[in-house]
């Protein structure tokens, strides 16, 4: 410290400090971020820099996180985050663009978790940030948030979620459903709004980058053939379905009931000489349920009862 | 309902905050941010306690909130505020 | 007249709607669960 200009610096080069449940946790920081994150652990090594005038204090530095984790309101479990936030703000909290960090895992609800994300944001500050990117490897191909601004307080955040290239094999696989097998892959963009407690996916449309085969030989089938003949036939050509065109639609909230649509045009080879089928198959269930239960088990005992609502389309099947 | 986190519960005799079906505390009117920031770290910590009970039970996050919730409106005592399924806050008798 | 072999081309596309619903009754085991969550945290609840 210079007496007669009234100004200096200082440096801090903490040793690390570390997040522990009883310990330190993320308020103890700054008591703007209590509410953001709770039974924080983790390193959290600091490197800040002070230099201030007789008018003003400035101060940048680094905060080192290494294998963070902790959980939040709207997103879940964020288990071992690590990078480093580069301040040239610190007093008032803000970085320049290009933060990246990686993260092991992001466990959005018990069911649904992602692995091995890429996030790149600006700190604007503790009302919020600018996600600039955030991918993760995603059943086969990537799952990416487009760029937005997070603000902690806002109520309503909506984000737009781009699918590349998903393996509709992986894809199901997370459903937990046996006996169905199914090759082709699906891309597209959809619209997710989080908002309190509820994560909703707005009208997802998935669509088909190319042609695919669908088999499925489970307990449905034999339920559905006492049913309706409609059905039946349904089931028939999903034993060997050769599909053109598909999009998989999803719609409701991650932490709740979720309605996937699955519209199929195409054919079995060896029924009815190839019949064309347009089949609109609609999966209703709380996702979480649906990863428990063996619904669709081959052995037929569904643990849980699988209703089978017929809608017919009588005028499509008289026509022929 | 049984004493919980002195601030939270002054709030709520106060009329600021209330019990939420969903299983949640949430604004009856706009709120300091002391107030607010202690809010969000309660809802936080109770999405943690229903996500591990989820997960144990194979249920969706929202079955256990609701579930809590419906117990948390019914327990409240009168002069608080609850916003149940109705979609309004309402004072209890 | 040369013999024409009709092939059988498919007709117009059958189409089948199929709504699959997977409920599971909520066992009554999940009230006491969260009954006991609600008295084992006062500090939250």
């Amino acid at each position: 410290h210079r007496f007669d200009t009234a100004s200096g610096e200082a440096s801090l080069r903490g040793d690390g400090l570390r997040f522990e449940p009883d310990g330190l946790q993320f308020e103890d920081l700054s008591e703007r971020l209590r509410g953001l994150a709770v039974n924080a652990t983790g390193q959290v090594i600091p490197t800040v820099s002070a230099s201030w005038t007789s008018s003003d204090v400035k101060a940048a530095g680094q905060i080192e996180l290494q294998s963070v984790s902790f959980s939040t309101f709207r997103l879940g479990q964020v288990i071992n985050l690590s990078g480093a936030l580069n301040f040239n703000d610190f007093i008032n909290f803000k970085t320049p663009p290009g933060q990246v960090f990686t993260v092991e895992r992001l466990q959005i609800t018990p069911a649904f978790g992602l692995e091995n994300g890429r996030i790149s944001l600006e700190l604007l500050g503790t009302q919020g940030f600018q996600l600039e990117s955030a991918r993760w490897p995603f059943v086969g191909g990537e799952l990416r948030i487009e760029p937005t601004r997070w603000i902690f307080d806002e109520p309503v955040q909506n984000l737009s979620v781009s699918a590349e290239e998903w393996e509709l094999s992986r894809l199901i696989n997370l459903f937990d459903i046996k006996d169905l097998d199914v090759q082709g892959r699906v891309s597209g963009e959809f619209p997710i709004e989080i908002s309190g407690a509820n994560v909703f996916l707005r009208n997802a449309q998935l669509s088909s980058v190319e042609d695919g085969l669908i088999r499925y030989q489970g307990a449905l089938g034999e339920q559905a053939s006492t049913a309706d003949q409609y059905a039946k036939m349904a089931f028939d050509a999903l034993r060997n379905f050769e599909y053109e065109v598909l999009a998989v639609g999803a719609d409701g909230n991650l932490t709740d009931e979720i309605v996937v649509d699955l519209a199929l045009s195409g054919h079995n080879p060896n029924l009815l000489e190839g019949q064309v089928f347009n089949l609109n198959i609609s999966l209703q269930s709380k996702l979480a349920e649906l990863i428990q239960s063996a619904v669709m088990s081959a052995s037929g005992q569904a643990t849980s009862d699988a209703l089978v609502e017929l809608v017919k389309q009588k005028q499509a099947a008289e026509k022929n | 309902a049984h004493a919980g986190d002195p601030m939270i519960d002054a709030a709520k005799d106060q009329g600021l905050i209330g019990e939420q079906a969903d299983g949640y505390l949430g604004a009856v009117t706009s709120l300091d941010a002391a107030l607010k920031r202690k809010m969000d770290e309660i809802n936080t910590r109770r999405r943690e306690l229903y996500t591990q009970v989820a997960s144990e039970q194979g249920q969706s996050l929202s079955t256990i909130a609701q579930i809590s919730g419906k117990k948390l409106v019914e327990g409240e005592s009168s002069g608080r505020y609850v916003y149940d399924d109705t979609g309004s806050w309402v004072k209890i008798p | 007249c040369t013999p024409t072999v009709r092939v059988a081309t498919p007709t117009e596309p059958i189409t089948i709607n199929l709504n699959v619903k997977i409920d599971q009754e909520v066992r009554v085991k999940l009230d006491k669960e969260v009954e006991d969550l609600i008295t084992n945290n006062p500090d939250l609840f």
